[in-house]
């Protein structure tokens, strides 16, 4: 490879990162603030994410699949961090400076948030990929690294336990009346 | 509120609020910061195939097990020799002589199983991993690398019954539910028998001989194979293929083996909701209104 090619390679990797990571970087950083305790942990979630995406950014699929990639990716880096594996790159300690002091205190006691920590983490991290990340089975199967018709059952037998243990605490939705999600439930 | 609208109050920041986090500064710093790494980057990879390597792992071994199981009967086993290594991974549980209900999830690393002494019902699942912290009502542990749980009021019970078996004896506990390689042909076929094949209907895509399956599950990718091709061709044809396919969804609707599967799962809900729907306006309300045409291949399995 001459100077020049490899220099227009590099120029061409470094605008697609940046447009990868411009669309997308709210996205992880909201992945990672769900389930970090500390804000500032989420910080360190991004930076690991799109340095795998950076090194691997021919592996990454074009357009909106980008998604469900790097948040497997994610998912990843969040498993490996709470395994007490967290890679100290030392790239977002600005980033996670300022989330400390951004990001409000949650509060602690909500019934929906026990009823979810009763739960297998395969389940809640699939309601919570449906739910509140807003992924169709088909991307929640690319970053669990399963099939989508294996996906579209347990999310429904997910959905089941989850309404059990919210009745259990109490809840006062009415199961009867629960709508499914078309693109959540199917199974 | 329904379940769904609870679990997205629930959500500790919402994506405008996360849009409206004064942080593109520091962002802009970390991605200027990643582009500063070296890094040595690989080829393209060609475009990766469908089936997972673990899936295709255990398709192939479940096929070569078809292969040994001339009639499909389940006795005088001779299981494959890949179908063995594969169960080999897993912790081939039973519970005393409880009998298995539901068998499925099986993955390479994970599963699940559902066992009852006739009163009493427990789950036992099995995941590769560390256990979770221990939680009210859940028994968990770890054993041989994979973390497992038993749920159910009787789960102490059943983890004092819990045995390890052969590879023989734990896949011949097995439920009738689980609708064996042998029979899925004869099986489809009954499932078909009272719905109308759509325009370019490909038998063939049901040919699920290679492996056992939840007769549940295979009732949703029969009538998904169905109800996909009249959907499709509600969505690509005029107002003449657009009556022909509502009436011949709402055969579907009434077909025995949907019937049947309205008594354990949901799957007829979500086409009653596409019926409706090409039957209306062509919309489907859910958490958020959507066209037929951008979501039924997800919510149907299509």
């Amino acid at each position: 490879m001459t100077d020049i090619s490899g220099l227009m390679e590099r120029s061409h990797a470094e605008r697609r990162f940046r447009a990868l990571f411009d669309t997308h970087r709210r996205l992880v950083l909201g992945y990672a603030l769900r389930r970090v305790d500390e804000p500032a942990d989420a910080a360190d979630v991004v930076a690991e994410t799109f340095l795998v995406a950076w090194r691997k950014l021919g592996d990454v699929p074009e357009g909106e699949a980008a998604r469900a990639w790097l948040l497997g990716v994610a998912r990843r880096v969040l498993a490996n961090q709470r395994r007490g594996e967290r890679r100290r790159t030392g790239l977002a300690d600005r980033l996670a400076a300022e989330l400390a002091v951004t990001m409000p205190a949650e509060p602690e006691d909500d019934v929906v948030r026990r009823a979810l920590a009763r739960l297998t983490e395969d389940d809640r991290e699939l309601l919570l990929l449906a739910g509140w990340e807003g992924l169709t089975p088909s991307e929640i199967a690319v970053a669990t690294g399963t099939l989508a018709v294996t996906v579209r059952s347990r999310l429904h037998r997910a959905r089941r336990r989850l309404r059990a243990e919210l009745t259990a605490l109490g809840w006062e939705g009415d199961p009867a009346t629960v709508r499914s999600i078309a693109q959540e439930t199917v199974a | 509120m329904s379940l769904d609208d609870t679990l997205r109050r629930a959500d500790p920041i919402t994506d405008s609020e996360l849009a409206a986090l004064p942080l593109d500064t520091f962002e802009a710093e970390l991605r200027e910061s990643i582009l500063a790494r070296p890094v040595r980057r690989r080829p393209t990879p060609p475009r990766r195939r469908l089936i997972p390597l673990a899936g295709a792992l255990v398709a192939s071994a479940l096929t070569a097990f078809l292969l040994l199981l001339p009639g499909g009967g389940r006795d005088d086993r001779a299981w494959a020799a890949e179908l063995v290594r594969v169960a080999e991974s897993v912790p081939r549980l039973l519970v005393g002589d409880w009998k298995v209900t539901r068998a499925d999830q099986f993955d390479v690393g994970m599963g699940e199983m559902d066992f009852t002494d006739g009163a009493r019902t427990v789950q036992l699942s099995w995941r590769k991993g560390d256990p979770q912290p221990q939680k009210d009502g859940i028994l968990a542990w770890e054993q041989d690398g994979y973390a497992l749980e038993l749920r159910g009021e009787a789960s102490a019970e059943a983890r004092a019954e819990l045995r390890s078996v052969s590879v023989d004896e734990w896949l011949a506990a097995m439920p009738a539910s689980v609708v064996q390689p042998s029979e899925s042909d004869k099986v489809v076929d009954a499932m078909l028998e009272d719905m109308n094949p759509p325009p370019g209907f490909d038998r063939t895509a049901l040919d699920f001989s290679g492996a056992p399956r939840d007769r549940y599950q295979l009732g949703a990718a029969v009538v998904a194979e169905v109800a996909c091709g009249w959907i499709k061709l509600w969505v690509e044809g005029g107002e003449k293929e657009r009556a022909e396919a509502v009436v011949e969804l709402r055969k579907v609707q009434q077909s025995a083996v949907l019937a049947e599967m309205a008594k354990q799962g949901h799957y007829h809900e979500v086409l009653g909701q596409y019926v409706d729907a090409l039957a209306g306006d062509g919309t489907v309300v859910g958490g958020k209104v959507l066209s037929v045409e951008e979501s039924y291949k997800d919510a149907l399995g299509c």
